[in-house]
């Protein structure tokens, strides 16, 4: 076929959808509702997926949490193994250091919501007591001021680095917090560092801690009560095998009902899997406008055959095939489809857009194609039966309809 | 060549026969002038349907050059009306949403063929039929006499050797009408056969045959 005979039936197509403006629009309406909520539960989706993800990433790969209590995959399990007496010790951590896999093993106590003092502020915040491995291990930035060293550790030095929120609810500014003193468990601290702002987190909200030298709270046998050991493999291919290795080492001493061995990215699959699931339900509840809006199409295209029917013996007798009628009219559901869709589309990203400073949402290139696909498909499915009347219609009987 | 033997066509309803054609047999020759004259209902658009293939006989048989048309597929029907019939009806049976120019054209987009001087063999088309200024309006920005005229290019543009032409003066004022008529004689002047259907004896006579029905009935 010439070009001109396809550039034809899109024109044909978009002049029959503009004819009757009022009408395609209120039959695109279907559609563009469909799409827009589509197109949002689907970028909520993602938003809220990259979120998630981007906190995992903060944690950094090749990670290993070992914590107490049995998790089993069960996540809600998490906060009952806080519970269980288990704790681990200095040793413990003495013997996963001499794991040729394991590069970096930070023990973790947590004291969560404590108070902590300065002057007349108090906050209410939670207890890291760890080693200086914590700071590369979380992936602190300083935003003024230094975590503290191995030396403020074998000193037993009385110093704190604070989260952000801790620093800016205690003082006037974070900015201000360096060398000013804490009070927390009845041991005053010397601030030496405020860490930058964060955002969410793992074992505890970063921004909301205060972290100290577990040396410096003997009174609290930290070296006794370690709730987490933080692992970092020496490469990725090294995980599996330092997982194992660190089963059998602490296997030694304990039971299989004490501690568990967690891989973050093991947490965020399940999580993204469970996340998927959900979405996936609403997405297909919303698709569910879409299929009301293809019913409308395929109503107004058995009226536009009907209008035509002269029209199609018309172009019969001059030589149209069936299947030029068939896609004719193909072409003009699809086009009435895709003008729902584009409205649609277009209106979601607003919505995104006004959101987006408050809730995670994203509209990338695969949920505009999706959008666009599935509204193709609509014209395609809906639109089909009204074309094949047209097309199946006898010549001599249309050209004689009045 | 046309030849339809022995055809009728029938209509049943509520279990009634009606015969809009009954055991019809003729033979239009190639570069013929024929009119088909008959009173309203007499059967003779339906004949003109048959012969140009847009209707299919009840009982008997079609051939078009030839071949017998009911063993033809419904695609190679819709090629013989393309590239060897023209049609032209009473009312000019233009397509209101489209350009003349695309009007024009339509038949040759149907054909499936790609020739590059297409536009010009549609400009000199027009300009031969005194319509090239009308290019780009739309059917009812024009007099009937245009329109037909369009309907006409229409019917030619594939280059035919058959035209069928329904009542062709129907809609027209007398002097439109002879124009018309001066024009569909021409073309047959050039070798293409002419199938003239008819009410008015007058036109029919301006025929070199004709070919008179009633009641569904060959009478000449």
């Amino acid at each position: 076929m010439s070009e001109g005979y396809y550039i034809l039936l899109v024109k044909t197509a978009v002049q029959s959808i503009f004819r009757a403006k009022l009408r395609s629009f209120l039959t695109a309406l279907g559609i563009m509702i469909g799409v827009m909520s589509v197109v949002l539960l689907m970028a909520f989706g993602l938003g809220i997926k990259n979120y998630i993800s981007d906190q995992f990433q903060e944690l950094g790969s090749n990670i290993l949490y070992v914590v107490v209590g049995k998790i089993d995959g069960n996540l809600a399990a998490g906060s009952r193994a806080l519970a269980s007496n288990f704790r681990f010790k200095l040793r413990d951590v003495a013997s996963l250091r001499r794991l040729p896999e394991a590069e970096v093993v930070v023990p973790i106590y947590l004291q969560p919501r404590v108070k902590i003092q300065s002057g007349k502020n108090s906050f209410y915040g939670d207890l890291v007591l760890s080693d200086d491995g914590l700071y590369k291990a979380y992936n602190y930035q300083n935003f003024v001021g230094k975590f503290f060293d191995e030396s403020d550790l074998r000193g037993r030095e009385k110093v704190a680095y604070l989260g952000w929120n801790t620093a800016a609810e205690l003082f006037d500014s974070p900015a201000e917090a360096v060398g000013k003193t804490v009070v927390v468990e009845g041991v005053r601290l010397r601030v030496i560092g405020v860490a930058k702002e964060k955002g969410g987190g793992s074992a505890s909200d970063f921004d909301n801690n205060v972290v100290a030298p577990y040396t410096a709270f003997p009174q609290l046998d930290p070296e006794n009560n370690f709730y987490f050991i933080y692992l970092r493999a020496v490469s990725e291919t090294q995980l599996n095998s330092l997982k194992n290795r660190v089963i059998a080492v602490l296997s030694r001493n304990y039971d299989a009902d004490d501690f568990s061995v967690i891989e973050p990215t093991e947490m965020l699959n399940a999580v993204l899997n469970i996340f998927s699931f959900v979405n996936i339900g609403l997405v297909g509840i919303g698709a569910i406008s879409l299929v009301v809006g293809g019913v409308g199409v395929m109503n107004v295209m058995y009226m536009a055959v009907t209008e035509r029917i002269k029209e199609i013996g018309i172009r019969r007798a001059i030589g149209a095939k069936k299947n030029d009628i068939l896609l004719q009219f193909l072409v003009e559901s699809i086009i009435l489809s895709l003008f729902g869709a584009v409205i649609g589309l277009v209106l979601a990203y607003i919505v995104v857009l006004l959101i987006k400073p408050y809730f995670a949402a994203e509209i990338d290139l695969t949920i505009v194609g999706t959008a666009f696909g599935v509204s193709t498909a609509i014209g395609i499915f809906f639109g089909s039966a009204p074309a094949r009347r047209a097309a199946n219609l006898e010549p001599v009987s249309a050209i004689r309809y009045e | 060549m046309i030849k339809v033997s022995s055809i009728s066509k029938i209509y049943t309803t509520d279990n009634i026969k009606f015969y809009a054609l009954k055991d019809i047999s003729l033979t239009i020759e190639k570069g013929e002038y024929v009119a088909v004259l008959g009173a309203s209902g007499s059967g003779k658009s339906t004949l003109m349907h048959i012969m140009g293939l847009l209707d299919k006989p009840s009982i008997g048989a079609v051939y078009f050059e030839k071949n017998l048309t009911t063993k033809l597929s419904d695609n190679q029907l819709s090629e013989i009306r393309n590239k060897k019939i023209g049609f032209v009806f009473q009312q000019f049976n233009l397509i209101n949403r489209l350009t003349v120019y695309e009007n024009v054209a339509l038949p040759y987009f149907y054909s499936g063929r790609k020739d590059s001087k297409i536009k010009q063999r549609i400009l000199n088309l027009l300009e031969d039929l005194q319509i090239k200024e009308k290019e780009n309006k739309y059917p009812n920005q024009l007099s009937g006499g245009q329109q037909q005229r369009v309907a006409i290019a229409r019917a030619l543009i594939m280059e035919p050797d058959y035209i069928f032409a329904d009542e062709p003066t129907g809609n027209l004022d007398s002097k439109t009408g002879k124009e018309i008529i001066s024009i569909l004689e021409s073309l047959n002047k050039k070798g293409k056969t002419l199938i003239v259907v008819t009410h008015d004896k007058s036109l029919a006579d301006r025929a070199k045959r004709k070919i008179v029905l009633q009641d569904g009935r060959l009478l000449s």
